[in-house]
């Protein structure tokens, strides 16, 4: 798939490392940067705002980016934040979003927004799913409201990303 | 402004977003109507169930280095829970069939159980 920013023009292959690595540490910058924002009604909850880069890099390069950048972005957690239970809750809750949003968008019939909103509750749901396969019956108690709140986070990160791709993409539709 | 193809996709996203709110709503619903007062509480971890408790008898269970669970007048809560979030203490304290609070960091789940209906038929 090709790339191009406004300015026009394909990557070389010395620019895509660098796009993609930029994209990356956004993604883990996000990442830590919504551990800031607490959610006092749910704790633990988080807003996903890392799926502003996957998005964005799935829309401007394809699966594969997608497939580079959540691998990168669960590395990068886990490396840093250490927690093994915590990767496999974030491997379950990506795999699963990052699929749903790749179907989504071929679809062509939903906005970055809509993808996002299927991203987000594809993420949560990912993760409960895991939490009961580790634990139990238990974790399902929660999921009503982590679906609600993933789509909801989906829906602010989605409108996220699509302003960075409007500027990114220049005048495009 | 905007072209009449974006305008259909927000619709559908919208759409979307209805759906799964919707969808989460009846969840909910679904699970109050269907609650009944419990009987056990049920605490699993990654190796399997770690112990079962009777609802109704006082009683405080310490899961060591990681959290205890107390149970205190047909309630349970945790308390002393040795993570950096401790979120399983803000939770409230639940009693009925089905609620449960759970550990992310240390895979602990803690359930109330059992428990018949909540109607009896008197005869």
């Amino acid at each position: 798939m090709t790339f191009s920013f406004s300015s026009g023009g394909r990557l070389s292959p010395a620019g895509r490392a660098a796009y993609l690595g930029v994209t990356a540490a956004a993604a883990f910058g996000l990442s830590y940067l919504e551990l800031l924002i607490p959610m006092p009604m749910l704790p633990g909850a988080r807003l996903g705002l890392a799926n502003i880069a996957v998005l964005t890099a799935i829309y401007l390069g394809g699966p594969r980016d997608g497939v580079i950048l959540l691998i990168s972005r669960l590395l990068t957690a886990f490396l840093v934040f250490g927690s093994v239970t915590s990767l496999i809750y974030s491997l379950a809750g990506g795999c699963l979003s990052l699929a749903g949003m790749l179907i989504a968008m071929r679809t062509k019939s939903l906005s970055p927004i809509g993808v996002s909103i299927i991203g987000g509750a594809l993420h949560n749901t990912g993760q409960v799913i895991a939490a009961a396969v580790l634990m139990g019956r238990g974790a399902f108690g929660y999921y009503p409201m982590l679906l609600a709140l993933g789509a909801f986070s989906g829906a602010v990160t989605g409108s996220m990303a699509a302003g960075v791709l409007k500027v990114l993409r220049g005048k495009k539709d | 402004m905007l072209s009449e193809n974006q305008k259909k996709r927000l619709r559908a996203d919208f759409a979307v977003l209805a759906a799964v709110l919707l969808l989460s709503a009846l969840m909910l619903a679904a699970a109050r109507l269907r609650r009944s007062p419990g009987a056990l509480v049920v605490i699993e971890e990654k190796g399997g169930t770690a112990a079962v408790l009777p609802l109704y008898e006082d009683a405080s269970l310490e899961l060591e280095g990681r959290l205890t669970v107390v149970i205190e007048n047909g309630s349970v809560y945790i308390t002393g829970a040795c993570c950096p979030d401790r979120f399983c203490q803000a939770s409230s304290p639940i009693k009925y069939s089905g609620e449960s609070i759970i550990c992310l960091p240390f895979g602990i789940s803690v359930s109330v159980t059992g428990g018949e209906g909540g109607y009896d038929f008197l005869v």
